[in-house]
């Protein structure tokens, strides 16, 4: 019977990847059905981390879901509070202070260089380079220093406020930003220096996980995932939130679609938030951070509102529904990084496993967001 | 006064004036979909439709395909238990033109609502997310195994009446 086949034939192969591997950033599995060394099909597992977020967050008063959603992208905490924040100012029609506004661009700019930073360094340790990751963590560490801070913690900061923030920055902070900016931007050439243009990350990165402008948007993806595929969407720009319209800065876009794309378009990002950061530490009003609201419970109307901004990790979106109590009556997030990953089925196709490792780390997924 | 304790499905719309960009968009709509039982409104600042269930694929692909709305992203689609009914809001997003409009439809439980992931890729995840949380199922689209949940698992956790402080062993 065997002679009847050809000589070439191959038995095709489960290889399970995770959801203990260092690779997957986290608790995520992979199915892959591989023939040789490709990958002819992959069934990806997500779920592991699900801590049922949208629903605790019905059970909590308004002013405590901000702490569940320091959990969600625990790598870009203060963007994270500030879509919520907004979300519930948006339903109790109230403004926070011009100042409120700023010291939150300030900090969540800051963070998206740090969860950038963070990125460029596991791209490396993914495409086999050790250095970068080191690089890029003292850069990290800088920016986490002024986070301890301001808010008491490195992580699940807790410190934006509905209305405003949960205490006034400290005297030094205008000088410390300062301070650091300068060597921020070193630390970010450094990295860059050995990593973008190095000849082997090239070779694995370039042409490897392309997908097409027409297909990112049909999978939804956003932020720098569709970005490189010279898509220049960016909600900073096209719907500008916050104080964003007061600055100026440019949207990288990449070319191809492929990995070097989506990492370069990072790299270029962190520059444009150190300009923003430039431009706003310089122009910081004075004035109150206290909430309007005081320490009163929060009893919205009913109604419901939609709010997006534009995360480290593409667009996050917040439906809230409120019944006129003081719990949320629904929740729901729209995580960047859920809609990112599901388009690794069509990436990993035709693919082969070394580049595997490679596609999901520029996708840069947070599970702790995909989950909930 | 209305009583505010009620939530109300239908947006926090009223019935005082009506937004131009909803009469726009139901001037868009009744030239194709007259007479269909449309009702529309705004959420938040979204120009929104609410659409019985037999006409949200066909709208769905309208929008989809219309150079105006030009719809070529699903940004978001949440299901919202309203005790009796499901309700599914799906977030519309045009890049092209920087336009966001919402579809809502409403399905009571035990019944199949339409599929779109034949039209957005993204649907497939969120509609499995979806049954999930709700158990609502989506005639059309294959693939509904859990996704956040593990095999096995008891109950629809995204609905009211799901235990708030209880747990199953795995």
């Amino acid at each position: 019977m065997m002679q009847d086949q050809s000589e070439n034939q191959t038995v095709d192969m489960m290889l399970n990847m995770g959801p203990q591997h260092p690779s997957t950033h986290g608790v995520f599995r992979m199915e892959l059905q591989i023939d040789g060394e490709k990958i002819i099909d992959v069934k990806p597992h997500i779920g592991y981390l699900h801590r049922g977020s949208e629903k605790l967050s019905e059970g909590e008063q308004y002013h405590q879901v901000v702490t569940l959603f320091d959990r969600l992208d625990y790598l870009a905490n203060f963007n994270n509070e500030l879509v919520y924040c907004m979300a519930v100012e948006r339903l109790l029609e109230i403004e926070p202070s011009k100042r409120t506004e700023y010291i939150r661009l300030i900090l969540c700019e800051l963070n998206r260089i740090a969860s950038h930073l963070l990125y460029v360094g596991t791209i490396g340790l993914d495409a086999g380079a050790m250095t970068p990751a080191l690089f890029s963590f003292i850069g990290r560490d800088r920016i986490q220093t002024l986070f301890e801070s301001i808010s008491g913690a490195r992580m699940m900061h807790n410190y934006f406020k509905i209305g405003g923030l949960r205490q006034e920055v400290p005297e030094d902070f205008v000088q410390t930003v300062k301070n650091i900016i300068p060597s921020i931007r070193k630390d970010i050439d450094e990295t860059e220096k050995l990593l973008t243009f190095n000849e082997i990350f090239l070779s694995r990165t370039k042409d490897i996980g392309l997908i097409t402008a027409e297909q990112a948007i049909n999978y939804g993806l956003t932020g720098p995932c569709l970005r490189g595929s010279g898509v220049a969407y960016d909600v900073r720009k096209s719907e500008p939130y916050s104080v964003y319209k007061d600055f100026d800065f440019d949207i990288p876009v990449g070319l191809d679609g492929d990995c070097w794309d989506r990492h370069w378009v990072r790299v270029k990002e962190m520059h444009e938030s150190l300009k923003i950061i430039e431009q706003a530490i310089n122009n910081l009003p004075d004035g109150d951070v206290e909430s309007p609201l005081g320490r009163r419970l929060i009893r919205p109307a009913a109604g419901e509102v939609y709010v997006k901004a534009e995360n480290p990790r593409g667009e996050i979106g917040v439906y809230l529904v409120s019944d006129g109590t003081d719990k949320p009556y629904r929740l729901k997030v729209r995580p960047p990084s859920f809609c990112n990953l599901s388009a690794i089925q069509l990436l990993l196709k035709n693919s082969w496993i070394a580049d595997s490792v490679v596609i999901l780390g520029s996708l840069d997924i947070v599970l702790g967001e995909v989950d909930r | 006064m209305e009583d505010k304790s009620e939530v109300n499905p239908e947006g926090s719309s009223g019935d005082e004036q009506p937004n131009p960009a909803v009469t726009k968009l139901k001037e868009k709509l009744d030239s194709n979909f007259a007479n269909l039982g449309f009702t529309y409104f705004m959420t938040d600042s979204i120009p929104s439709v609410l659409v019985p269930k037999e006409s949200l694929h066909d709208l769905c692909q309208f929008l989809n395909e219309d150079v105006l709305y030009d719809s070529k992203m699903l940004s978001c689609m949440a299901g919202v238990d309203y005790i009796d009914y499901c309700q599914i809001f799906y977030v519309l997003y045009s890049i092209e033109n920087n336009f966001t409009v919402g579809v809502k439809c409403n399905s009571e439980y035990g019944l199949k609502i339409p599929t779109v992931s034949d039209i957005w890729k993204a649907a497939d995840w969120y509609e499995r997310e979806i049954h999930d949380l709700y158990g609502i199922e989506f005639d059309g689209n294959e693939d509904m195994s859990p996704l956040l949940l593990y095999d096995g698992f008891e109950g629809y956790p995204g609905k009211k009446d799901f235990p708030f402080y209880d747990y199953q062993e795995y």
